[in-house]
């Protein structure tokens, strides 16, 4: 009974917003989401379902989780996890266009802001406002996906296509088009992929392109960002073992 | 009710129309009752490759402006009784069709064939959504080249994007000798970036130029190892589970991908 409140759902003109209770655990959640996806899956309707978690964060797991449900029981949907803006995408939603939601679109994207100081801490998300796109496809060539916020893509992002996020640029998958992180200018941003073998990388005013001689397949998990205004890449695992702004000796090797 | 398919490519060159007419004869070989829309208007050529120029009367645009009957315009081939031919207009351009017309035509088509095939023009503009408009699936041709991969994943985005969901893939013009020197894309290199199911493979045959200017599809040549591979895409595009030709006998190096890349 308990876990039937802990999700609450709310109709939206293109989709479906879906708001967590704080007090529960992610497992109360997931099953209760899990139950009502079983049982009102008509409800659903609609391409867009965000997922408002209010002041939790999840974890990289706990995404995923997420993420398998939701395509599980509804197949493909353009998902959202946002913190504590139920209010708000409903107010929006109330007056809004009737399309997707504000923060994730497919084509422009507003003029940069100007860059800000290096801010160059790690240990915190590079966006403040902490709100993920999750997209499950293939991005492909001609074809340019903008998030205000970070994204994370499970799939590929092809030559030719384009992913631009005012965050970090996630990849589960092989990153082989250009990326932007920090779009308005935070060069505290990171790109990361399963396999980093962009045509180009840019994170915030910083722009790296592949060497004319491409170096062979990355075969592990890496990370792109910015050393001394310069891109470089380097594992992902492992990196939290070296203070990152110390100019140590195995830095990663420049992209630029 | 048949089933209509387009074929299309993004770059032009890769063998769209060849690929057309080749599985049109296979098709209608196999007893199916086939109809081939030539949708590259203003660029006829399904016609001359099956030998068929010279029976055109009316065309598909005479057909939509209301100047004949479909069944007026519709050739039937000389080789194959259940094989017909809707060709385009030579004299006019892809504005004279609209995605609607070629809707309601592709329809009236479906009605009395078990088959339509639409060759559809290169590129993404107008033509490209005419030739897609009435098709209820989709097939990809490229080459074993980066630039024509490329172009048929912005194809693939945007069939995927008017709701096909599983496009299917050719790859033509494949040179087994250079690909095992490393000197072509191979088909895992392309699988891996196009990640749409693979449906067949042609390879590069001299038999294609020659059967092209007489008019004759190499499928009915036993000889050409393209018509056989043709005549394999066929049966699968009907559902058979027909295994990969062995474009490579010595090492079998190709099927050992392929192999791989199947599972079995
Ligand atoms: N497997 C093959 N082996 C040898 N030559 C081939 C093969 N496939 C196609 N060709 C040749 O390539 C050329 C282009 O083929 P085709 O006209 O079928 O391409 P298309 O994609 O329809 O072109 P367009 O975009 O102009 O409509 C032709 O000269 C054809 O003979
Ligand atoms: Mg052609």
């Amino acid at each position: 009974m308990q876990a039937q409140t802990c999700v609450r759902r709310h109709p939206l003109r293109d989709g479906t917003l879906v708001e967590f209770d704080a007090a529960a655990s992610f497992d109360e959640l997931l099953a209760a989401l899990a139950r009502l996806l079983d049982e009102e899956a008509h409800a659903f309707a609609g391409p867009n379902l965000i997922i408002d978690v209010g002041s939790r964060v999840l974890g990289t797991d706990q995404l995923l989780d997420l993420e398998a449900l939701i395509r599980r029981e509804l197949g493909p949907r353009v998902l959202q996890i946002v913190n504590g803006e139920a209010d708000d995408i409903l107010r929006e939603d109330g007056a809004g266009d009737g399309g997707a939601p504000a923060s994730l679109r497919d084509g422009g994207f507003p003029p940069a802001a100007p860059a800000e100081p290096a801010a160059g801490r790690r240990d915190r998300p590079a966006v403040g406002r902490s709100e993920a796109v999750i997209l499950r496809r293939t991005v492909r060539s001609g074809q340019r996906v903008t998030c205000d916020g970070s994204i994370v893509i499970i799939g590929d992002v092809n030559p030719g296509a384009e992913v631009i996020a005012t965050g970090d640029v996630v990849v589960l998958g092989s990153l082989r088009g250009m990326a932007h992180a920090g779009a308005r200018g935070r060069i505290d941003a990171q790109v990361i992929a399963l396999r980093l073998e962009p045509v180009q990388i840019r994170i915030g005013p910083c722009i790296g392109r592949r060497p004319d001689q491409p170096p062979g397949r990355s075969l592990r998990p890496e990370v792109a960002r910015v050393l001394d205004g310069t891109i470089v890449v380097e594992p992902l695992a492992g990196r939290r073992r070296r203070p990152a702004r110390e100019p140590g000796s195995d830095r990663g090797e420049p992209i630029g | 009710m048949g089933k209509s398919i387009v074929i299309t490519s993004g770059k032009g060159g890769v063998g769209k129309t060849t690929t057309t007419a080749n599985l049109g004869m296979a098709l209608a070989q196999r007893g199916a009752r086939v109809a081939l829309v030539d949708a590259d208007i203003g660029l006829r050529n399904l016609d001359v490759l099956l030998g068929l120029e010279n029976r055109i009367v009316y065309d598909l645009v005479d057909v939509v402006e209301g100047f004949c009957r479909l069944r007026q315009a519709l050739i039937r081939d000389k080789r194959c009784e259940n094989l017909f031919l809707l060709p385009a207009a030579q004299t006019r351009d892809k504005t004279a069709v609209s995605p609607d017309q070629m809707r309601a035509l592709v329809a009236e088509l479906k009605e009395s064939f078990d088959v339509v095939l639409i060759d559809s023009p290169a590129g993404i503009e107008q033509g490209f959504q005419n030739a897609v408009a009435g098709a209820d699936e989709a097939v990809v041709v490229t080459t074993p080249e980066v630039s024509a991969v490329r172009d048929a994943d912005r194809i693939i985005g945007l069939l995927e994007a008017q709701e096909f969901h599983a496009p299917r893939l050719v790859i033509n013009r494949i040179r087994p000798a250079m690909v095992s020197r490393g000197d072509m894309m191979d088909i895992n290199d392309i699988l891996e970036i196009l990640a749409i199911d693979l449906v067949g493979v042609v390879p590069e045959d001299e038999h294609i130029v020659v059967s092209t200017n007489r008019g004759e599809p190499a499928v009915l040549q036993n000889s050409s190892l393209a018509g056989r591979a043709y005549r394999n895409i066929a049966a699968r595009l009907m559902g058979e589970d027909v295994p990969f030709l062995d474009l490579q006998s010595a090492n079998g190096g190709l099927l050992g991908r392929l192999r791989r890349i199947f599972g079995g």
